[in-house]
């Protein structure tokens, strides 16, 4: 799972191409928006339409609790490996 | 909720010193520091007042007589000034009772943010002509507010949060005599804050003139309330389109609220169909020139942008003279006929032979492809219109994007009061990460997403682009074009201007095949597209300088003032 999480914190690197910021830079704990890694409500528009070229992971938040799995790599690569094996 | 809870009684005084001992010896004795405000008195209650001077007791003297409310307003302002939260308005007369202070700072306690309002239960000793002139006044206020939330707005005791007070002081400026009580609680209640009226005895005294003369007085009165209902209806749009006066209250009392918007809107659709859009641009000249004469900063925007469109050839053909305050006028007369043909498209009333396409061919392109695609407006005409264009052009789905939590209540709404209301709005209160996936889903499906290209995605912190439009730079959001080069997608560009004969010419033209851009050098690349979107939004101004719809400081020009 840790290795996934690394995963995920490259995508979110190569997605929102955060030059200035690297894997170590990130925590996985660390709440994504606002605080924390300070992403804001355009970078979540990319991480989703990203997440689907990737992963071919489709959010929805008609039946996902958006606000939890976006909340920190560690919810987001969860989410993710879930769904990818579902 | 705030621990921080400094009251202070404020009381204007005016030649009423008899009581004034008592106050103060009684505000003394529940631990509240008092502000006395002498408004140009004669010389026995200004010895009085020296005699109250002391610790605790501030007396502010205003060299001449202002009227009860700009005594008020001195008043508020010491305390302001002075660090105080909240201000327990008390009148001088003795005809409250100074002791029940403490249930009006009890509940203001409670709620730090709401305006506590004295509801007086009369003895005996109350004039009849006063008793009939309440009722009426009650009445005014009820229409005014569209609710019940005063019960009495002319009793001189209640307790202000300071700091909602003076941002409205600073931005209005309110009656300064008998008029003050009723304005200042009605406009505080259209500010959104919460009402708690709490009833208090009041006593009619003999020994005391009183300062309410009949004849100028009533006359004050009622250019006020003349003023108020004006203020309402030019309110109205928002009021509907809020569910209320302001979150706080639709908070609190959820459902009664609803309840009350839905007959309101019930009400407007029925007022619509019993008058008919030409009457109601009728009604719009009295609710615009209220807007006119009381909008000082509208007024200013308008004039600022105004003189801009008008440097530009287009806008000089489009404008004639120079543009001065009739055209000011003309401007904000057309924002309000904007609004009547916005309902109207909603319920369906612009006979679609109103509408002109005047690039049929690129509609036509755009239809042969079969592919979904972005169509970026700004606020500059009528977009809604679309709705009826579409009716022409069947097959075609546009999905209007609102990024408000105020547009979904509203939509819910409309279509609840009448299912016919064909309103395809999506909106979000908060963007996030499914939301572009889902108008992706849309665009692959062949459906047409119209966006904003002038105003913010996702709040105030939103990131933008600093380009030239009309003549100096101005901030533009990156949101629109970030999110529509997400989309894959081809995007045109649409304006739908009001022509002379009061339908609809709607302009379509290509903008991109795909506004994706790279990561690296993304900035370069926005601020390029953005200059060329503002530079066709610049275009279709001169066509339609008074269309202009944002009516705020596009410019950044203004220091002084706050959004």
């Amino acid at each position: 799972m840790e290795e996934f999480e690394r995963e995920i914190k490259e995508f979110l690197i190569s997605t929102l191409s955060l030059e200035d910021i690297s894997v170590e830079d990130i925590v996985s704990e660390e709440p994504l928006f606002d605080t924390g890694l300070g992403l804001d409500s355009i970078d979540s528009l990319e991480i989703g339409i990203g997440l689907q070229h990737k992963y071919g992971v489709k959010i929805d938040s008609n039946v996902d609790d958006v606000k939890l799995h976006f909340a920190s790599v560690r919810n987001l690569a969860a989410f993710v490996a879930a769904r990818r094996s579902a | 909720m705030t621990t921080d809870f400094r009251p202070v009684l404020v009381v204007p005084v005016y030649n009423h010193h008899l009581k004034l001992p008592e106050i103060v010896a009684s505000t003394e004795g529940q631990g509240l520091p008092c502000i006395l405000v002498n408004d140009g008195s004669g010389e026995q209650t200004r010895d009085v007042l020296r005699s109250l001077r002391g610790e605790g007791v501030t007396v502010v003297d205003l060299p001449t007589n202002g009227g009860k409310g700009a005594a008020v307003i001195a008043g508020l302002t010491e305390a302001a000034e002075r660090g105080y939260t909240h201000a327990v308005q008390i009148d001088a007369d003795g005809q409250h009772n100074i002791a029940e202070a403490s249930s009006f700072l009890e509940a203001a306690r409670s709620a730090p943010e709401a305006v506590v309002l004295g509801t007086p239960t009369y003895d005996e000793s109350v004039p009849a002509y006063r008793y009939f002139l309440r009722y009426l006044t009650h009445a005014c206020v009820y229409l005014e507010t569209l609710s019940f939330a005063i019960k009495d707005s002319m009793c001189g005791f209640r307790v202000y949060p300071l700091s909602r007070c003076m941002a409205l002081i600073n931005r209005t400026s309110l009656g300064r005599r008998m008029d003050f009580d009723v304005e200042i609680a009605v406009r505080l209640c259209w500010s959104g804050a919460e009402i708690i009226n709490v009833p208090t005895p009041v006593i009619y005294r003999d020994e005391e003139p009183s300062h309410f003369r009949l004849v100028r007085d009533n006359v004050l009165i009622t250019w006020l309330h003349t003023r108020l209902i004006l203020g309402m209806f030019a309110r109205l749009p928002l009021w509907i389109w809020r569910g209320g006066w302001g979150s706080r209250q639709v908070s609190r009392w959820d459902t009664t609220q609803e309840r009350g918007s839905r007959l309101a809107i019930k009400l407007v659709i029925w007022l619509y169909r019993l008058l008919g859009r030409r009457v109601c641009y009728w009604i719009l000249y009295p609710v615009i020139g209220y807007f006119f004469l009381t909008g000082r900063r509208a007024r200013r925007h308008s004039h600022n942008y105004l003189r801009r469109v008008w440097q530009t050839e287009a806008g000089r053909a489009s404008l004639g003279d120079e543009p001065r305050a009739g055209a000011t006028f003309r401007h904000l007369l057309e924002f309000g006929r904007s609004f009547v043909d916005k309902f109207a498209s909603w319920m369906g009333e612009i006979p679609a032979n109103d509408l002109r396409w005047e690039s049929r061919e690129v509609l036509d392109e755009l239809i042969q492809q079969k592919q979904g695609a972005v169509v970026m407006s700004g606020h500059l005409g009528n977009l809604e219109v679309l709705r009826a264009a579409c009716d022409v052009v069947p097959g075609v789905v546009v999905n209007h994007l609102a990024f408000t939590e105020h547009a979904e209540k509203f939509v819910e709404l409309l279509n609840d009061v009448n299912p016919n209301v064909g309103v395809n709005m999506l909106s979000t209160s908060s963007v996030s990460p499914d939301f572009a996936v889902m108008l992706q889903d849309r665009v692959s499906r062949g459906e047409l997403v119209a966006v904003m290209g002038d105003r913010t995605i996702g709040g105030p912190t939103a990131r933008t682009v600093e380009v030239e439009f009309l003549g100096q730079t101005a901030k533009f959001p990156q949101g629109p074009f970030i999110l529509s080069g997400l989309l894959e997608c081809p995007v045109y560009l649409i304006f739908c201007l009001r022509d002379a004969s009061g339908g609809y010419r709607i302009y379509l033209e290509k903008f991109s095949d795909s506004l994706k851009v790279k990561r690296k050098g993304r900035e370069a690349a926005l601020t390029r597209i953005v200059t060329s979107y503002a530079a066709r939004l610049e275009h279709y101004c001169g066509l339609a300088p008074l269309q202009w719809t944002n009516f705020y400081d596009f410019w950044n020009e203004d220091h002084e003032a706050v959004r």
